[in-house]
C-alpha cells in the first residue's frame, strides 16, 4: 500500500483533490440541480465556519499543538458577547470584551502548554472542560441565545453577500485563509511555528522563543475561534452554547489531517485546509441531497476520518526522528 | 463593669418580654378544616430531586422557576442536578439520587431507553418517580409533558394546509437527535398523517440535533436541491431558527413555509412568528407544563402512593399560533415565570 501510493507520487492533498473532484464529477452528474452557482455556493457557505475554524486548528497543529479548546472558546466567547449586548451594553465593547475573553483563554492554554509543560492534548482538554462549566456557571446563563434585534452592519457579516452573490462567511474564509497563508509562509513568526513543529529542540536550540511563540499560536487560534462564532452567530442568530459539548472539535481536526497536515508537525499549509474542507463540503452536500440518514453520515464521516489518518501515517511514518515528547 | 452588666441583662430581659409577646398570637390556632394541618405537614421535611436534560434552557429555567417557588412556599426541599446534556452525568446523577432516596424524584430523558432500568430502580426504592416532558417506555407515577406523536401530527397537518392547491407540495421534515423521544415520536406523528394528503411529499428528512447552525446548513442545501420546496417541518424552534435564517437568505420568505414546534419562549417563539420567520408554530406551552409539574409534586407528597402503583399522564395540550393569531400573552418569559405569572 505504501508503495502503491508512493508509486503514483501523489502527497495526500493531491489525492484529496483527486477525490473531490471524482465525487464533484459524480454528483453532478448523479444528482440534479448539484451543479449550479447557487448550491456550489452554499455548499462553500455550510463549511466556511468549519473551515474557519480548521485554519486556527491548523497553525496550531503545525506547531505541534491541538486546540481541544476552540470550540468552547467560540460559543462561550461570542456567547458572553452577545449575553451583554442582550443585557442592554452596546454592542462594541460587548464585542471587544468577548475578544479579550477569548484571547485570554488562548494565552492561558500557550502558557500551560509551554511553561508549564502540560502536553498539549491535556491542557486543552482540561481547559475546555473548564472553559464551559465557567461559561455555563458565570458567563452565559442559557443554553440557547436569541438575538431578535436588527444588528444592522454586523449582521451582514454573516448572512450578507459580496457582490449580492457570495455569502459573506465564504468571503471572510478566504480572507482568512489568505491572512494566514501569508503569516505562515511569508513572515517571521510563521517559519517559527513550523521550525517548532518539526523540531522542538533544535528550534529553540536555534534560538527560537519557542514558548512565547507557543503562547502566540494558540492566542491566534482562540482569535480565529472568536471570528469563527461572531459569523456563525450573525448567520443564524442565536449562540448555541451546546455546541461546546457536541464533538465540532473533532470534525474540525476532520478537516485539518484530511486536507494532509501532518498531527507530527511541521509540515502542511493552508492549502491543506482548503482542500480538506471542500471534500467535507462536498460530501455533506452530497450527503444532505441524497437524503442520506443521520446514522450512515456518521459512519461515513468516521470511516473517512480513518482512512485518512492510516493514509497519513504511511506517507508520513513515525520514527525515531520524528517522535519525540508531545507527540500526539 | 457593672453598668456593662446591667445593660446587658437589661437587654436579655427585653428580648425575653419581646419574645413571648411575639410567640403568642401562635398559640391562638387557626380553625381546623379538617385538612390543612394533613396538608401543612405533608411537606415537612421532604425532599424533590430534579434531573433536567441540562438546567440551562427555557423549558427546564421554567418548570424549575415553578418548583422554586413552591418548595418555598411550602416548605420542601429541592435538589436539582444538571447534567448538562450529557447522558451518561444524567444516569449517575440519578443512580445518586437513588441512594439518597428522596421522596419524589424527577426526571427529563434525553434519550427514548438510557434511563428506563433506572425509573424501575427508583421506584423498587420506594421513590415517587416523574418523568418531564420526554417519557420513556416505562410508566412511573406520572408523566408530565407533550404528547409528540399529536405534536408531530399537528405540525404535519400545518404543513399540509400551507402547501395545498397551487404548490409543489414538497416538504423537508428536520428533527433533533434521531433516539430523542420528541423525534422518534414527532417523525412518526408527521410520516402517519401526511399519508392522508397524497399531494404531499417528504423530499428530505434529515437530523440537525438540535442545533440551530447544523438546521441552517442542511436548509440551505435542501432549498437549493429543491427550488420548489413548500415548506419545513421542524420540531423545536430553538433548531428550526436555522432553517428560516436559510429561507430567509434565500430570499424566500413567505414562499417557503418554516412549521415549527416550541415552549413558548417569547424570544424563540412569538418574536419569530410575529416577524415571518415561523409561518405556523405549535405550542406545547411551558407555563402549563410549570404549574402542572408543581402541582403533581404537591399531590403525591400528600397521597405518598406505593410507586408506580396509579400511574398517570398529563399531556399538554397543544396551541396553535400563526402570524394572525399570536398575541402579547401567547408566550412567556422565563422572569415572568417566576414571578409567578
Amino acid at each position: 500500500m505504501q508503495q502503491v501510493l508512493r508509486g503514483v507520487s501523489l502527497n495526500q492533498e493531491q489525492m484529496v483533490l483527486a477525490i473531490s473532484a471524482v465525487l464533484f464529477v459524480l454528483f453532478s452528474v448523479a444528482l440534479e440541480s448539484f451543479f449550479q452557482v447557487s448550491n456550489l455556493l452554499s455548499l462553500l457557505q455550510n463549511v466556511s465556519i468549519l473551515g474557519i475554524l480548521a485554519i486556527g486548528m491548523s497553525v496550531v497543529i503545525i506547531g505541534r499543538g491541538i486546540d481541544l479548546t476552540m470550540v468552547a472558546v467560540m460559543v462561550f466567547s461570542v456567547g458572553w458577547s452577545f449575553s451583554m449586548y442582550l443585557d442592554g451594553m452596546a454592542i462594541g465593547p460587548a464585542l471587544a470584551l468577548g475578544l479579550l475573553l477569548a484571547l485570554a483563554i488562548g494565552a492561558v492554554n500557550g502558557i500551560l502548554i509551554a511553561y508549564v509543560e502540560i502536553p498539549a492534548i491535556f491542557a486543552t482538554l482540561a481547559m475546555a472542560t473548564a472553559i464551559s462549566g465557567l461559561g455555563r456557571f458565570a458567563l452565559v446563563d442559557t443554553d440557547t441565545l436569541f438575538i431578535t434585534q436588527d444588528l444592522g452592519l454586523l449582521g451582514q457579516i454573516g448572512s450578507g453577500r459580496l457582490g449580492a452573490v457570495v455569502p459573506m462567511p465564504v468571503v471572510l474564509f478566504l480572507v482568512l485563509a489568505c491572512l494566514a497563508y501569508v503569516g505562515l509562509r511569508f513572515t517571521r513568526y510563521g517559519a517559527f511555528v513550523y521550525a517548532i513543529g518539526d523540531n522542538y529542540m533544535a528550534a529553540r536550540n536555534n534560538g527560537i522563543a519557542n514558548r512565547p511563540m507557543t503562547v502566540l499560536m494558540y492566542t491566534v487560534s482562540a482569535a480565529i475561534a472568536f471570528a469563527a462564532g461572531l459569523i456563525m452567530t450573525t448567520t443564524v442568530s442565536t449562540v448555541n452554547t451546546k455546541l461546546a459539548n457536541s464533538t465540532m472539535v473533532y470534525d474540525i481536526i476532520l478537516v485539518v489531517v484530511i486536507g494532509g497536515i501532518g498531527l507530527s508537525g511541521g509540515k502542511g499549509s493552508i492549502r491543506n485546509v482548503l482542500s480538506g474542507t471542500i471534500l467535507i463540503g462536498l460530501l455533506l452536500n452530497g450527503m444532505t441531497i441524497m437524503n442520506i440518514s443521520y446514522s450512515v453520515q456518521s459512519i461515513i464521516k468516521a470511516v473517512i476520518l480513518l482512512a485518512a489518518i492510516i493514509v497519513d501515517s504511511m506517507l508520513n511514518p513515525r520514527d525515531e526522528q520524528t517522535s519525540q515528547q508531545g507527540d500526539i | 463593669m457593672e453598668f456593662g452588666k446591667l445593660k446587658t441583662s437589661l437587654a436579655l430581659a427585653t428580648l425575653l418580654c419581646g419574645a413571648v409577646g411575639v410567640q403568642s398570637p401562635a398559640f391562638a390556632e387557626r380553625p381546623d378544616d379538617g385538612l390543612y394541618d394533613l396538608y401543612e405537614a405533608a411537606f415537612e421535611g421532604k425532599r424533590v430531586a430534579f434531573v433536567p436534560i441540562s438546567a440551562g434552557y427555557d423549558l427546564t429555567q421554567g418548570w424549575i422557576a415553578a418548583l422554586e417557588r413552591d418548595a418555598e412556599r411550602l416548605g420542601y426541599e429541592l435538589q436539582i442536578r444538571d447534567p448538562n446534556w450529557n447522558i451518561d452525568a444524567g444516569a449517575q446523577a440519578l443512580e445518586q439520587f437513588i441512594a439518597e432516596e428522596p421522596d419524589i424524584l424527577i426526571f427529563q430523558n434525553n434519550d427514548m431507553h438510557a434511563y428506563t432500568k433506572l425509573v424501575q430502580r427508583a421506584m423498587r426504592a420506594g421513590i415517587n418517580v416523574i418523568q418531564m416532558n420526554l417519557k420513556t417506555p416505562v410508566n412511573s407515577d406520572a408523566f408530565i409533558g407533550g404528547d409528540w406523536y399529536k405534536v408531530g401530527a399537528d405540525v404535519a397537518k400545518e404543513g399540509a394546509r400551507m402547501c395545498g392547491e397551487g404548490t409543489s407540495g414538497k416538504v423537508a421534515v428536520l428533527q433533533g437527535p434521531v433516539t430523542s423521544p420528541p423525534s422518534l415520536l414527532g417523525v412518526a406523528g408527521i410520516e402517519d398523517t401526511l399519508k392522508d394528503y397524497p399531494n404531499i411529499t417528504i423530499v428530505a428528512n434529515q437530523a440537525a440535533d438540535w442545533d440551530a447552525s447544523k438546521a441552517h446548513s442542511i436548509a440551505s442545501t435542501i432549498i437549493k436541491q429543491h427550488g420548489d420546496l413548500c415548506a419545513f417541518i421542524g420540531l423545536w424552534d430553538n433548531q428550526d431558527i436555522g432553517a428560516a435564517a436559510a429561507v430567509r437568505e434565500a430570499g424566500l420568505q413567505g414562499k417557503i413555509k418554516v412549521v415549527t414546534e416550541g415552549g413558548g419562549n417569547q424570544k424563540s417563539g412569538c418574536d419569530n412568528i410575529s416577524n415571518g420567520m415561523f409561518a405556523s408554530y405549535v405550542k406545547v406551552d411551558t407555563r402549563d407544563q410549570a404549574k402542572q409539574l408543581a402541582s403533581v409534586v404537591e399531590t403525591l407528597l400528600q397521597t405518598d402512593p406505593e410507586p408506580g402503583s396509579a400511574p398517570f399522564g398529563l399531556y399538554t395540550a397543544n396551541t396553535l399560533l400563526t402570524p394572525e393569531t399570536v398575541t402579547a400573552t401567547s408566550c412567556w418569559t422565563v422572569d415572568q415565570i417566576q414571578a409567578g405569572n
